[in-house]
């Protein structure tokens, strides 16, 4: 995953950066919101799950760059550091799920588990790099 | 998978980035199938063999 960058990972990236604009500006938006005015009833629940969107967006890019990459190779590398971060976020918060009902431990919001996906595929990179090197 | 994808490259006097172009795959793609750490998928090495105007037995060996 060095060199040059293939079109379709241009299109993700070209797609991506104003994804998490928007929803940075959702989140602050929404934060202030709540508390400014919290909204109830239906209109809490709208209101809260706004912010979501964006990263359900950013996972669509993810299946839509996958379905676009015309190069194998690539396209391959990719998915394992998919791969790589799914198993850190399915290894991660079925430990600390036990350690909570069972242990006590502090509760973790769910919204943490799309920045540790994004860290677990992050990290991942150098090594799906340096596994073809 | 082992293969003679470098000796062919190197009959034409093609750099990895030549070959990459004409396959329209990244020089990284050759890379990896050049030193047999990824294998091609069927159609990528029936585009290899054609590039080559031989067959897929001929580049790639059978490790069977």
């Amino acid at each position: 995953m060095t060199g040059k960058m293939s079109p379709a990972m241009k299109r993700y990236q070209q797609r991506l950066w104003p994804t998490l604009i928007v929803y940075a500006a959702i989140l602050i938006g929404v934060i202030r919101l709540f508390d400014a005015n919290p909204p109830t009833g239906p209109i809490k629940y709208a209101a809260a799950i706004v912010p979501a969107f964006p990263i359900l967006g950013v996972i669509a890019l993810y299946a839509r760059y996958v379905y676009e990459e015309t190069d194998e190779f690539r396209r391959l590398q990719v998915i394992l550091t998919i791969l790589c971060g799914l198993a850190l976020v399915l290894g991660a918060t079925t430990v600390w799920g036990f350690l909570e009902v069972l242990a006590g431990a502090p509760h973790i919001p769910l919204y943490f588990v799309a920045p540790l996906f994004c860290v677990g595929q992050g990290l991942s990179v150098p090594f799906v790099a340096w596994k073809y090197r | 998978m082992k293969n003679r994808l470098k000796v062919l490259r190197a009959e034409r006097d093609w750099s990895q980035a030549d070959l990459a172009e004409r396959l329209a795959v990244s020089r990284q793609s050759v890379n990896a199938i050049e030193t047999g750490k990824y294998d091609p998928s069927l159609p990528l090495a029936f585009r290899i063999a054609r590039l080559f105007e031989t067959t897929i037995e001929a580049v790639f060996e059978d490790p069977a």
